[in-house]
């Protein structure tokens, strides 16, 4: 990129959050032009006129409010605030009450009230009153002009501005040189996992032309595999489908609405992911026809769901969660100044949501999307217990029946290919986003909106919410264990869950580690090879896991331990914890991590002490992502795990096959209550 | 915050390495893989380990792929013995020449039919393929006589299947080698045209049964039991065609000696130990399956084991390890 682009694009994400500056501001703009981007003044104002900005008048905050500088100037901080408080109070209901007329100066009421939120904002802070104050004092937008950057400068009030500048500009000597270092720090990892994850995928090239040609031509040109593609991209798509319109609803009531036990709430939604599929499957199974628990219970029986929109709604329910964590974490991490601005510029609710709140979200969507169509189009157990044919269905009945594997390494491939499409078009659609904020400060916390009469409703739908997709199949499961309780199978069940959780937890925490670099890499840095990186974890997710299971059985040959279990999973599963942690990364500025480093960190350091402690929610939603996929995960520990070693998820399997539904109901739940244990635990600690 | 992270961070990486070092101390004894799973042979393997004193290691999971995963060790696998769901598995060990041949004391306990011809593996227990049916929706006097009179109009819509399942397969296997190749094509067929519904394994054929979306299903005939042990008024039964129809096949469960594991004395004893009286008696007794050997008491629920071999297909149960064959002829039906 080169200096002019990278100029243009910070003052387009200066634009994004205010198109009018001030003088001061402009001249600050300018001094940035030269002094960061060696800029000639005159090229770098023909840029800043050319760039759509508008100079405006400068705004005096405490003249907003009805105030001077020096009535605030002496007084203590809490009678500062109170006294803000106030003001703005009195201030915005004056402008409710006064209906849509035009204020003398042309503007409106909203964009008055969308004023007095900031003046509000800026002067309850006293970093950013003192900023402010500076500036209309001085004239002068303080060095650097980014206010991430002036807190770090402001805070440490010892570093004079002259010493800024000379740190910045040596740094401009040391960062090109240290680049490489850092850029070796976060690559290695990847690089490390990326030359794993070849070796399934040769596994599978090599398999897959061990055949001879006929028998090919014969296997894989027929009328099936075209029904199977039909079939995979129609459950695809209407599972994307149904979870956005199912989660969007439910995310926003949990983060930004005012409903009581919002907490209680966002835990009952992630629930589902403490449930195998194929119980939820089993469940929905057996709700209907004339042996089934809604007839059981209610003397009446409906139809069995199955084909088609079987498959559609247990895979919507039990991949709902990836949705709904994934934009909760986006929503709660927006910034609500957006959607004052928004709303200050004449847009109503639904224009906010439209135009502000749903274009940030995209790589939440993206990321979500990616995790459930990945988990569909790899989805065994749901699919085969609902008769629906799909790809890895067909594929999972070649692993069980058939002895050599040429066959089924071809489904894996063209599974690979349809992946592959999808990393592909994720890619193109990510690149185009860039979300941090630019402007200044940090995100103030929001208010919550008032649902009012609509509350109800809200409470209503997510109750039904809840009773769908984790009442039926935990009502289920109950009815099981209460019809055939059995106090031998109680014996082998601790047993079983140390050994579920000896993979999970460490599993769990190594992805989400491992995310860290991944995640890295495919926000901060472009470029051809980059990208092929970042999306390794993708690549490998796409690979059904029996192949990967198979592939790691013939490279390290004889037994294994859990170790290999651990590193398996953590391959399989690290696409799951990149998503969140990426998330989190693209709502931070890389211009923290400049500040840091232009005062006197090193990029690891500055890596650390900046970004780290911001992923960390992140991080953690990862970690429970992993931990819970792990709880569940079948194919790979049923092949790697070392003899003796049993897993609740393994039982589950094992009994309900053998239409042992009381023990495998009991082991399935211990592994719901663990996981709701995990689930609660990780939204405790986010502020909802 | 960022602190106390790292604190949990590395508490728990110490737990996952003091798994790890659990994990990987076990003391060796004795390994085998399961294709049988765990909720019906656990108890039996556990008593074996009470008289004994022998620990036995087991891994379950699907027979075939654990069939397809002794091929992929080949000599190095840590497996001492291999205990399939069907005979057609351990045919295809068999064939890669990974079995040890078993000593003649230990042969000579079953019947022939029931063991391998150069006696590299041996049978532990029978399964038998049934007809189950709905008795709210069908009489007993209408049900089919044959296999090959599910293919009339009648039932048209009304048959489950499982031609995922490795029993299925296995029967059709048997059928392929009793009545021939184009008599078994064409029944594949006419039974896909008449509409039969594929469920994916043998317990969702009898749920569906009892749900009311089919009215009958073939299924093994011991599932049909533990649905009963729960609710003795489960509305589905089961029976048998005429004898000698190749849907009476009566496949096995068996279990071979690997040619390379090292304690090959300690893995024969518990070869010896599942065909004694008592392990058959435990099989026909908890696992509703038929014995292999004599002097069991036969289980009310079950047909005696002399009168079973009458009306059983004849076949050689040898021929059944032609599973690539009947794969070929199922993909060419399109029906998996």
């Amino acid at each position: 990129m080169s200096k002019r682009d990278d100029y243009i694009a910070f003052i387009s994400e200066f634009k994004t959050i205010s198109p009018t500056i001030t003088e001061e501001q402009r001249k600050g703009l300018l001094r940035r032009a030269v002094q960061q981007h060696g800029f000639s003044v005159d090229d770098a104002d023909e840029i800043l006129n050319t760039s759509g900005l508008v100079i405006g008048r400068k705004v005096d905050y405490f003249d907003v409010l009805g105030f001077s500088i020096e009535d605030l100037q002496n007084q203590s901080e809490n009678n500062l605030v109170s006294q803000v408080d106030d003001a703005h109070n009195r201030l915005y209901k004056e402008s409710l009450n006064a209906g849509a007329r035009v204020r003398p100066d042309g503007s409106t009421e909203e964009q008055w009230r969308g004023l007095l939120n900031q003046a509000r904002d800026i002067l309850k802070d006293s970093q950013k009153r003192q900023a402010h104050i500076l500036m209309l004092q001085t004239d002068v937008l303080p060095f650097p002009e980014t206010l991430s950057d002036l807190e770090l400068s402001t805070s440490d009030q010892t570093v004079s501005r002259d010493a800024i500048k000379v740190a910045a500009s040596e740094d401009i000597r040391q960062h090109t040189f240290s680049q490489v270092g850092q850029r070796w720090s976060f690559f290695l990892p990847t690089v490390l996992v990326g030359i794993c994850g070849l070796i399934p995928l040769i596994y599978l090239i090599v398999e897959a032309f061990n055949v001879q040609g006929n028998v090919l031509v014969e296997n894989l040109f027929r009328m099936r595999t075209a029904k199977l593609f039909f079939n995979t991209s129609l459950l695809t798509l209407g599972v994307l489908v149904l979870n956005i319109l199912l989660m969007t609803p439910a995310a926003w009531l949990t983060s930004h609405s005012d409903l009581r036990g919002k907490r209680i709430f966002s835990v009952l939604c992630t629930l589902p992911l403490a449930i195998p599929g194929y119980v939820v499957a089993l469940a929905l199974l057996g709700l209907g026809g004339n042996n089934g628990i809604f007839a059981a219970l209610f003397g009446k029986s409906i139809p069995r769901l199955s084909g088609y929109w079987g498959a559609l709604i247990a895979l919507s329910f039990y991949t709902s969660p990836y949705l709904f964590l994934n934009l909760r974490t986006a929503l709660q991490g927006l910034d609500p100044n957006l959607e004052e601005s928004a709303r200050s510029l004449g847009y109503r609710q639904w224009g906010v949501f439209y135009r502000v709140i749903l274009p940030q979200l995209r790589p939440a969507y993206y990321a979500a999307g990616m995790l459930i169509c990945l988990h569909v189009v790899g989805d065994f157990g749901v699919v085969s217990l609902m008769r629906f044919e799909t790809f890895s269905q067909a594929l999972y009945v070649e692993y069980n029946v058939a002895f050599d594997y040429n066959y089924a390494a071809w489904l894996g491939l063209i599974l690979l290919s349809v992946t592959g499409c999808m990393l592909f078009f994720e890619a193109r659609l990510l690149s185009a986003v860039t979300l941090h904020r630019a402007g200044h400060g940090v995100s103030r916390s929001r208010s919550a909106i008032s649902l009012q009469k609509w509350s109800s409703a809200g409470y209503l739908y997510l109750g039904l919410l809840f009773i769908a997709t984790v009442g039926i199949p935990t009502t289920t499961v109950c009815l099981w264990i209460f019809r055939g309780f059995n106090v031998t199978a109680l014996g082998d069940l601790l047993e079983s869950l140390i050994g579920s959780l000896g993979v999970a937890i460490p599993t769990a925490v190594c992805s989400a580690v491992l995310a860290v670099p991944f995640a890295y890499v495919s926000v901060r840095y472009s470029g051809r090879i980059t990208s092929i990186l970042a999306r390794t974890p993708y690549i490998i997710y796409a690979i059904p896991p029996l192949a990967l299971g198979l592939s790691i059985i013939f490279c390290i040959g004889s037994s294994t331990t859990i170790l290999v279990l651990v590193c398996a999973c953590i391959l399989h599963f690290l696409a799951e914890a990149t998503g969140p942690v990426r998330s989190s990364i693209y709502q931070t500025s890389p211009h923290i991590e400049e500040a840091a480093r232009s005062l006197g960190c090193s990029n690891f350091q500055a890596f650390c002490r900046t970004l780290l402690p911001l992923l960390s929610r992140g991080m953690l939603i990862s970690t429970a992502f992993v931990f819970l996929a792990t709880m569940k995960e079948l194919p790979l520990t049923l092949l790697l795990r070392p003899p003796g070693y049993e897993t609740l998820a393994a039982n589950v399997w094992d009994y309900t096959s053998e239409a042992m539904f009381a023990e495998a109901a009991l082991n399935a739940f211990v592994v719901l209550l663990f996981s709701a244990i995990f689930v609660r635990f990780l939204i405790r600690k986010e502020d909802v | 915050m960022y602190r106390n992270h790292s604190i949990l961070f590395s508490y728990i990486l110490m737990f996952v390495l003091v798994f790890a070092l659990i994990g990987t101390t076990y003391a060796e004894t004795l390994t085998l893989y399961s294709g049988r799973g765990k909720s019906l042979v656990d108890p039996i393997i556990q008593q074996f380990e009470k008289e004994t004193g022998i620990e036995v290691k087991v891994s379950y999971a699907n027979t075939t792929q654990l069939a397809a995963k002794l091929r992929a060790e080949g000599d190095k696998s840590p497996a001492s013995l291999f205990w399939a769901q069907d005979a057609g598995a351990l045919g295809a060990v068999s064939k890669k020449g990974l079995f040890a041949k078993l000593p003649e004391s230990v042969l000579s306990k079953v019947p022939e039919t029931f063991r391998h011809a150069d006696g590299l593996w041996v049978a532990t227990s029978g399964r038998a393929r049934v007809l189950s049916y709905s008795p709210e929706r069908v009489s007993v006097d209408t049900l089919p006589d044959s296999i090959f009179d599910l293919t009339q109009p009648k039932w048209k819509g009304k048959v489950g299947w499982a031609p995922q399942n490795a029993s299925f397969q296995a029967f059709v296997t048997a059928m392929r080698a009793q009545v021939g190749e184009e008599r078994t094509e064409k029944w594949l067929r006419d039974m896909k045209a008449n509409g039969a519904i594929a469920y994916p394994k043998n317990t969702p054929i009898i749920e569906a049964l009892a749900a009311g979306e089919i009215d009958l299903g073939l299924p093994n005939h011991y599932y049909l039991f533990r649905f009963k042990k729960g609710n003795s008024k489960f509305p589905v039964d089961q029976t048998f065609f005429k004898a000698n129809d190749p849907g009476n096949l009566v496949n096995v469960a068996g279990i071979g000696l690997l040619k390379n594991s090292e304690n090959q004395e300690t893995a024969l004893k518990f070869i010896e130990y599942l065909l004694s009286v008592k392990a058959q008696q435990y099989f026909v007794s908890e696992v509703f399956e038929y014995p292999v050997t004599e002097g069991v008491i036969p289980n009310v629920n079950l047909l005696p084991l002399d009168e079973l071999l009458k009306i059983v297909p004849t076949f050689d149960l040898n021929e059944m390890d032609d599973l690539e064959g009947t794969l070929k002829l199922l993909r060419r039906v399109d029906i998996i």
